[in-house]
């Protein structure tokens, strides 16, 4: 599992490739604490290049939400492809987690 | 065999299963290609653990924590679930989201394939008279394995179970009984009966939840109607306070009688 980290404008954007799984939930989320931890209130997750996601994935994606929330942050999600955005259907997570069909989209009025 | 963790913690356990699988195995063994029933059991075991995790996420929307819920086995048709609870209140959404998938999930799977599916929640305090340890062959791959007799109770309650319905631990029903407020579930006592190996062989009462709001849709379309269906349809659930009384009088005779040593759940 990959994690490439940018800054736009205020928001950090995580792309993450490859499966985001049991095994490699642990490390994607330490990632994404140490960024809450920082101070970080706005970020976004691409997973464009995600092959999979399991529920151990969709775990880490709630739990970094719900830590955002706390701080008055929000965690958005985009570029959900067909295995991915199947994940979502299936587990209901597309009406639980903002999602934009797009980087440029989702970055709107973060 | 090495103890992991001497904490004192309280586990629950959820199978859910898939119902009368061998037959449908048998009837759809092709020769040339991938077997028939493949794809069906291929979709559940993707599929069962994203849907819980959206219950869950349902059930807990409102609380600032989320569990940490794992598969712990896959037994032939089985997947069981294990996480760590540490509250009564916590217990409860775990339950209520188990319930859930079970109940939609088993809707959803007979519309594609002639298979139901049932489930089982329970609960283990650990240590005491469970433990939890590494086999040293799995060391290294995180494989947490537990053994006692309140963990395998829930492999002979499953078997207990009739189609789409969600049966429950005498510990973990009390314990969810006991809380003033229980969003909504309801608790079926529906039968006893003597599982092997459990209860110095007296019986074990089968205690079945449901939630108003997400009644088994097949329930009035049963052809084989069960005594255990029938109860569960015509009968009212059992009072909480009633359950409480019950499960705390199994308790006291088994102690006495059984020289055993059950206490309630402890978080």
């Amino acid at each position: 599992m990959q994690i490439s980290v940018k800054t736009t404008n205020d928001v950090k954007v995580l792309a993450f490739e490859g499966r985001l799984d049991t095994q490699t939930s642990p490390d994607a989320q330490q990632q994404l604490t140490r960024l809450i931890e920082a101070g970080e209130t706005k970020i976004l997750v691409n997973l464009g290049k995600v092959d999979y996601i399991s529920s151990a994935g969709l775990r880490v994606l709630l739990v970094v939400a719900k830590q955002l929330k706390t701080t008055d942050g929000e965690l958005r999600i985009c570029g959900l492809n067909e295995v991915v955005k199947e994940v979502f259907d299936i587990s209901g997570f597309d009406m639980i987690l903002p999602i934009s069909v797009s980087e440029s989209e989702a970055l709107e009025g973060f | 065999m090495t103890s992991v963790d001497s904490d004192a913690k309280t586990v629950i356990f959820m199978s859910v299963d898939i119902a009368d699988s061998t037959s449908f195995k048998e009837k759809g063994h092709s020769l040339d290609d991938d077997p028939l029933w493949l794809e069906a059991f291929e979709t559940f075991f993707k599929e069962v653990p994203l849907v819980l995790m959206g219950q869950i996420a349902k059930a807990f929307a409102k609380t600032d924590d989320l569990p940490d819920i794992g598969v712990w086995k896959v037994i032939g048709d089985e997947i069981v679930f294990r996480t760590r609870v540490r509250s009564a209140e916590e217990a409860l959404l775990v339950t209520e989201a188990f319930y859930r998938t079970v109940v939609t999930y088993d809707a959803s799977f007979v519309e594609r394939w002639p298979l139901r599916i049932r489930g089982c929640c329970w609960a283990a305090r650990f240590p005491g008279r469970n433990i939890e340890f590494e086999i040293p062959e799995m060391a290294g791959v995180g494989y947490i394995d537990f053994l006692g007799p309140d963990v395998d109770l829930g492999f002979r309650l499953i078997s207990q179970v009739d189609r789409g319905q969600v049966i429950l631990s005498m510990n973990l029903a009390e314990t969810l009984a006991s809380l003033p407020e229980r969003r909504g579930l309801q608790f079926h006592y529906v039968d006893r009966k003597v599982l092997k190996g459990v209860f110095v062989g007296r019986p074990y009462p089968l205690i079945l939840i449901t939630l108003p709001d997400c009644m088994p849709e097949l329930w009035q379309w049963e052809e084989d109607e069960s005594r255990q269906l029938r109860a569960l349809r015509d009968d009212p659930p059992i009072d909480a306070a009633a359950l409480v009384e019950l499960a705390s009088k199994i308790r006291l005779y088994l102690n006495r009688t059984g020289r055993l040593d059950i206490k309630p759940l402890e978080f």
